[in-house]
């Protein structure tokens, strides 16, 4: 199946370079409204092209963008789009955009800017934990730039006015992906969260929802846009994270040395599940995949590295694995999936465990 | 640390009721948050038809915005607003909505029952991310302008001297 997109986005990873197990990625994302025009849920047809093209114009000056390339919304398919929302890690989906909707990438393959989808201008920048900072001086550096060629929505009461008033004020999300199989598999996700107090925090699971965290994965983003600076919400994110990440360290340390039956129980039977079965589906994927992660930083699984186990997380999800198995029908995805796994995976072994022999 | 709530199926407030509604062949369940004008509707019949005159009076009287015609029932369903004048013409419904939300840091909003016009952005201006005065902003799309017909790119060459005319034109009205 082809895409219409660069293939330096088919073919790099965000997570590729990443050497943290425990918080491989973090996004920002910031929200910009031009002044003087309707937003997009009103704009009309003409009017969301005229935005877009001010925009794409804008954006395509700009010095510190290398190659940039613009995607109308009806140039791509669906998985395409789909293959967009899974590389940025972003959190709402694009499917339902339309003539007047776009999107703009560059070669870094970390940027995506988003035109009329909600707002004018979202930028979505996905960047590894060391790099946060980089990642909002270069995110605000874009901005500021813009800023200088069209004139931004701004009302010194509420801030960047973005279509939905909560993302007002500052009208930066950022977000950052925590792996805690630990933590999770061993009940004490909740209690760990108990004792948080950032109350400028929430957490949520790779779908929206705050007790199911597929992968492992939690994900940690600001709960206020307005009432609080750029400066208070990486402070705040950083030192969440940092904790759960020095909780789910803690405990691994712990494992290290006492290992659960049913923890290693639930290791071993994933191993089985990826390395042994004819169809695959992503949820299963994910949480197996996780164990593996957990398994080879307990040292009861080898012969892989989480690089690589990063890598196979991210390319078994839908649109990225439709690309890389070449497979048209979506019937077949999961019967593709395991067999990309086998092969991604073939070397990987469990640590002979000397009471089963 | 707070978790994120389960959202209304109507607006994006967090949910408080679960209406169920039943009929011969099928069951309707629909998640609403308090406020949700379709649940009035639903469970005070009349009182919602009545709500509902009395938010297109609000209407004729004019409660929605003259420059994109947003009117209050659109807002007060959590739906996006239209246009950056929205802010001014529901100022009060927007903010009771982000109290009600807690989309605002309880120590602002302990603040704000004292002194209700406080500013609640608290992030970088406009000013401190421009860094620009308007014949700064002038001087760099002229450089922008100069590079790109060194590149020979025409069509960014022709935006730029749009936007350097709106500039122009906008600096000599605002005198």
């Amino acid at each position: 199946m082809t895409s219409k997109l660069p293939p330096y986005l088919l073919e790099h990873l965000p997570w590729e370079q990443e050497a943290d197990p425990i918080w491989p990625a973090t996004t920002l994302v910031l929200r910009r409204n031009l002044s003087r025009r309707l937003f997009p849920p009103k704009l009309k047809e003409r009017e969301a092209l005229s935005v877009e093209e001010d925009l794409k114009n804008a954006l395509l000056a700009q010095a510190d963008f290398t190659e940039p390339q613009f995607f109308s919304a009806e140039m791509l398919s669906a998985t395409d789009k789909e293959y967009l929302f899974e590389h940025f890690l972003c959190r709402e989906g694009f499917q339902n955009t339309l003539r007047g909707q776009g999107f703009l990438i560059e070669k870094s393959a970390s940027i995506l800017a988003l035109f009329n989808i909600e707002d004018h201008l979202q930028l979505h920048l996905s960047a590894c934990k060391a790099g946060l900072e980089k990642a909002w001086t270069s995110l605000s550096q874009i901005s500021s730039s813009i800023a200088k060629i069209l004139d931004f929505a701004y009302a010194p009461k509420w801030g960047f006015l973005t279509s939905h008033p909560s993302q007002c004020g500052t009208a930066l999300q950022a977000t950052a992906f925590l792996h805690l199989p630990a933590l999770i598999r061993m009940e004490r996700i909740q209690d760990a969260l108990a004792k948080q107090k950032e109350e400028e925090i929430e957490v949520s699971g790779m779908q929206g929802t705050p007790d199911v965290f597929l992968g492992d994965l939690l994900i940690l983003a600001n709960r206020f846009s307005l009432g609080v600076s750029e400066d208070k919400i990486f402070y705040a994110l950083h030192s969440a994270a940092t904790e759960l990440t020095l909780l789910e360290k803690k405990l691994r340390e712990e494992l290290r040395h006492d290992s659960k039956a049913e923890l290693k129980d639930l290791v071993f039977r994933a191993f089985g599940l990826l390395m042994h079965s004819y169809q695959l589906q992503t949820p299963e994927t994910l949480d197996a995949l996780s164990l593996m992660k957990l398994g080879l930083d307990l040292g009861w699984i080898n012969k892989i590295t989480d690089q690589a186990l990063n890598e196979v997380f991210f390319q078994c999800r839908k649109a990225h694995l439709t690309y890389l198995a070449e497979e048209k029908d979506p019937k077949n995805l999961p019967h593709a999936r395991a067999a990309f796994i086998h092969k991604k995976l073939a070397p990987m072994q469990l640590v002979a465990d000397p009471n089963l022999r | 640390m707070a978790e994120r709530p389960v959202e209304c199926s109507h607006c994006k407030k967090p949910i408080s009721t679960l209406y169920k509604e039943m009929t011969q062949d099928s069951t309707v369940v629909t998640e609403m948050c308090a406020d949700c004008p379709v649940l009035q509707r639903r469970l005070h019949g009349t009182e919602g038809v009545e709500r509902a005159s009395e938010e297109k009076e609000e209407k004729r009287a004019g409660v929605y915005c003259g420059n994109c015609q947003t009117n209050l029932e659109w807002v007060k369903m959590g739906n996006p607003l239209g246009c950056p004048e929205c802010y001014d013409v529901f100022s009060d419904v927007i903010l009771s909505d982000l109290l009600k939300t807690e989309k605002i840091p309880s120590r602002l909003k302990k603040s704000l029952k004292r002194t209700a016009h406080l500013p609640l952005h608290a992030g970088k201006s406009l000013q401190e991310i421009l860094g620009v005065t308007p014949s700064k902003q002038l001087t760099s799309l002229h450089e922008a302008l100069k590079e790109a017909l060194k590149k020979e790119n025409y069509e960014q060459a022709a935006w730029l001297r749009d936007q350097i005319k709106a500039l122009q034109e906008k600096k000599e009205n605002d005198k």
